[in-house]
């Protein structure tokens, strides 16, 4: 079932169910260790990203750092 | 000597803490962290690209700096409630600079939501640093809460101003029993050294740096005025006087009738 989520502003359409597939699907590197993610403005552990499900309507962050003041 | 800065149980060398933006590429970047002698840096937290793959601001650092991520940007308690903890996951540490802005054209603090941020995240186990308003009262009320050092503006974000009240700084010092450490509006190395004089214990900057003419070279300079600011503060200057002392006695002076 495909899952309408937006991901960093954008509406995307998700097949994933999983916070980790989701990463793959819209080919992020989950394997980097300094992105964070955040769902409807909660923050997901990394420990968390296979099991944690993802929905429809959810509204999620991926972040990572950059240089700043 | 032994005068190490210490920030909960985190313990620096040295009093210059440096951002990381704003300059021409990495490589002066670089340079200009090694030479200004920091061992701290600030990164900002953003939405990685959908688009290409971000590079990674650690990867360039190497893993050489203690890393302080800000909340910059952010206008409510929610935002940068929300930014210290992602920042928190990517980054695996509790330092968060916080900052929680008034309005874009100013880059002030917005106090009303500056303190219950911070206070929010004290009790969330962050070590908190926030960039506040020289404003005595405020910064008590930050320390009071539980915030781990203060970040008073010398002026406001990228003016190069240099510090716009020292007599609100220096009550801040007075009454601080937390580290001060200055953030924002520095332009020179004789910003820094008048900071130090004062009685602050540290100074954040980044504009004045990066954009100087000669990035690797003012970094330099600001690496010498920490230092030269925090000796002359520690070995006691003499009190301002109205009238001059002459520095040569009279005794023996020759005598033209």
């Amino acid at each position: 079932m495909i899952k309408k989520l937006k991901i960093n502003g954008n509406n995307l359409p998700i097949k994933s169910h999983t916070i980790l597939n989701m990463l793959k699907e819209i080919r992020v590197n989950s394997k980097n260790n300094n992105i964070a993610v955040a769902v409807n403005y909660e923050v997901v552990q990394k420990t968390k990203w296979t099991d944690y499900k993802i929905k429809s309507g959810d509204i999620i962050e991926i972040v990572r750092p950059l240089k700043g003041g | 000597m032994n005068d190490l800065l210490s920030i909960e149980k985190k313990k620096f060398k040295s009093r210059l803490f440096m951002g990381t933006s704003k300059y021409p590429n990495y490589e002066i970047l670089l340079k200009a962290l090694k030479v200004s002698g920091t061992e701290a840096v600030t990164v900002a937290i953003r939405r990685i690209s959908l688009k290409k793959n971000d590079e990674n601001i650690l990867d360039i650092l190497k893993k050489d700096y203690f890393i302080i991520p800000n909340t910059a940007g952010c206008y409510t308690v929610k935002e940068a409630v929300l930014t210290a903890k992602l920042a928190r996951e990517a980054l695996e540490t509790n330092f968060v600079k916080l900052e929680v802005i008034g309005d874009d054209e100013n880059l002030l603090p917005d106090v009303e939501n500056l303190i219950p941020a911070a206070k929010e995240l004290v009790n969330n186990n962050f070590v908190v640093l926030p960039y506040c308003n020289d404003d005595p009262i405020v910064c008590k009320k930050l320390e009071d809460i539980g915030c781990a050092a203060i970040m008073p503006l010398a002026a406001p974000i990228g003016t190069g101003m240099g510090i716009q009240n020292d007599y609100n700084l220096r009550i801040i010092v007075d009454n601080a029993n937390i580290p001060v450490i200055v953030d924002a509006g520095v332009g020179t190395a004789s910003d820094v050294a008048v900071a130090m004089e004062i009685g602050c214990d540290g100074v954040l900057l980044n504009t004045a740096v990066a954009e100087a003419h000669n990035p690797v070279m003012m970094a330099s300079a600001m690496a010498k005025g920490i230092v030269a600011g925090r000796e002359a503060f520690l070995a006691g200057r003499i009190s301002k006087k109205f009238h001059a002392k002459a520095s040569t006695t009279n005794k023996g002076k020759i005598k033209i009738n």
